[in-house]
């Protein structure tokens, strides 16, 4: 299908991170504090990792880090074996928490901004756009402001536009941190409805454990003063998920197990 | 859209007009008759027919030169300062403590009357076109820079991020957020910044000059010509009134994305 073209990856290989020894110190008036410790991990190309734990724990500062927006005291991040810095927009796209969009432009404007950037022509970056909107069930709101559409809405123009770099990596802030229960979950769905056809790298922020399990193979979970990784959850249930699956022993058992150990610290 | 809503406002809209018109018809009706029926002296007051008549007369005197002369002077000065200005200001904000102290420095700016200066920029430019502009830039300048500072401190940083993690250049977030961003601040400046030009440049002229309106002002009220005086008064404002509501239908475009009118 021709129309998916957008939505393709390069290639399925690509995507493969390795963070080592990732530490990052901020400067405060009361000395330095350690936001993150001695981070190492690697997440293997096409896997959905969500990093979990409580607030002030750095995961939202690792996830700056490998999006190349914050350079970490020490240690480096690896894309493919090469390492990097800055941001890598041919490969990396950021979901942020709070939509981001440029409020004055419309929801196809907003969409297809990362092909602007890049100088794509103005026919094509509609066409594109318009794909990406379908995409995430938007069709009839390409005129929208952000002003007119809903917390819901504008998270999905978000995806759409990550989407729209086609990027072999996508890092989500707690994308749907601000949206209600229900329309949050109905948004985890639709995600990985999306990454099914996709099946890229995905780092994903969130503080809600329900969401971290339904979504991931694999859930780091991170402890707080100084920031740093405690344990790494294999979330083995099987592919496609339904949201019923959140219901199952087997899910309420590892995402008890993830509850314990963020407690315990 | 043809909501319920928007044809309230068309229609209110529209009776608010027909006020305004009337605000301004109705007393130029009442001068007239006052000045007719002998209650105005006409030396003093001229009839508003009257006025019609000088401006017709002023026209065929060569007042669109004079009209040419002072719009040169006023736009070369309003963009000199709108780009200086805007330049300034965003090489201050870049660093916290240079902005500070030059917003410092500006308010005192600010809050000084611009004519005080004049004698000087006589003394150091002349009395010509040169003299007229730099006054003109002097008295819109501050405005800009001001508003500029503001406006770039104003600019929402998560969208920057977004932007720059998109692989924005530092000229594409510029142009893309931080001048979008800053447009209403910007446009509000420029509205400002162009009555103090006017003002300076007027001044300018009716202090020392052979040309221009604000000469044909001071000329004519010295001469005591009340009806031309009032004619060329009655057009430069015209031309300021112009200005500001095409200022302001910019304003209105570009603000279209917050859903008001």
């Amino acid at each position: 299908m021709s129309g998916n073209a957008a939505m393709e990856t390069k290639s399925t290989s690509v995507g493969t991170i390795e963070v080592s020894g990732v530490s990052h110190d901020y400067q405060t008036t009361k000395g330095k504090v350690a936001a993150l410790e001695d981070i190492s991990f690697s997440a293997p190309a096409g896997k959905f990792i969500s990093l979990v734990g409580p607030s002030g724990c750095g995961k939202s500062s690792l996830l700056m880090v490998l999006a190349g927006l914050m350079t970490p005291t020490r240690g480096q991040v690896r894309l493919d074996g090469r390492v990097t810095s800055g941001p890598q927009p041919d490969q990396v796209a950021v979901a942020f928490q709070d939509a981001c969009l440029l409020p004055w432009r419309s929801s196809l404007d907003n969409v297809s901004f990362p092909l602007e950037l890049r100088g794509v022509s103005r026919s094509e970056r509609e066409e594109q756009g318009r794909q990406a909107l379908a995409k995430v069930g938007l069709s009839g709101f390409a005129d929208r402001y952000p002003r007119e559409l809903s917390g819901g809405m504008r998270q999905r123009v978000a995806v759409a536009r990550a989407l729209i770099q086609r990027p072999s990596v996508l890092l989500m802030d707690e994308p749907f941190g601000a949206l209600d229960e229900q329309t949050r979950m109905d948004m985890g769905e639709e995600l990985l409805s999306l990454w099914d056809e996709i099946r890229n790298t995905v780092i994903f922020v969130t503080h809600n454990l329900t969401e971290a399990v339904y979504l991931s193979d694999e859930v780091i979970v991170m402890a707080a003063g100084p920031g740093r990784i405690i344990e790494r959850v294999t979330v083995d249930l099987p592919r496609p998920r339904a949201i019923e699956i959140t219901e199952t022993e087997e899910f309420l058992h590892l995402r008890n197990r993830i509850w314990r150990l963020i407690r315990s610290h | 859209m043809s909501g319920p809503a928007t044809d309230v406002h068309t229609v209110r809209a529209r009776s608010d007009a027909v006020y305004v018109a009337g605000l301004i018809v109705v007393p130029i009706l009442l001068w007239e008759v006052a000045v007719r029926a002998g209650i105005l002296q006409s030396s003093l007051a001229p009839a508003p027919s009257a006025v019609v008549t000088a401006i017709r007369g002023l026209f065929e005197d060569g007042l669109l030169y004079d009209l040419r002369v002072t719009a040169t002077y006023v736009i070369v000065a309003f963009l000199l300062a709108l780009i200086t200005g805007t330049v300034l200001g965003v090489v201050l904000a870049q660093s916290e403590r240079v902005a500070q102290v030059v917003r410092g420095f500006l308010t005192f700016l600010l809050s000084i009357p611009k004519s005080l200066f004049l004698p000087l920029f006589i003394l150091i430019l002349g009395i010509g076109a040169l003299q007229k502009i730099a006054f003109g830039v002097f008295s819109a300048f501050a405005v800009i820079v001001v508003a500029t500072m503001v406006g770039i401190s104003t600019v929402d940083q998560n969208l920057l991020q977004m932007a720059r993690s998109q692989g924005a250049s530092r000229a594409q977030m510029f142009v893309k957020v931080h001048l979008r961003s800053m447009a209403p601040t910007l446009l509000e400046a420029a509205r400002i910044a162009m009555i103090l030009n006017i003002t300076g440049v007027l001044i300018a002229e009716m202090y020392v000059s052979r040309e221009g309106l604000g000469f044909l002002i001071s000329s004519y009220g010295q001469t005591f010509q009340v009806e031309r005086l009032l004619g060329v008064i009655a057009i430069t404002s015209l031309i300021g009134i112009l200005f500001n509501e095409f200022l302001r239908w910019c304003d209105k475009r570009q603000n279209r994305w917050r859903g008001g009118v």
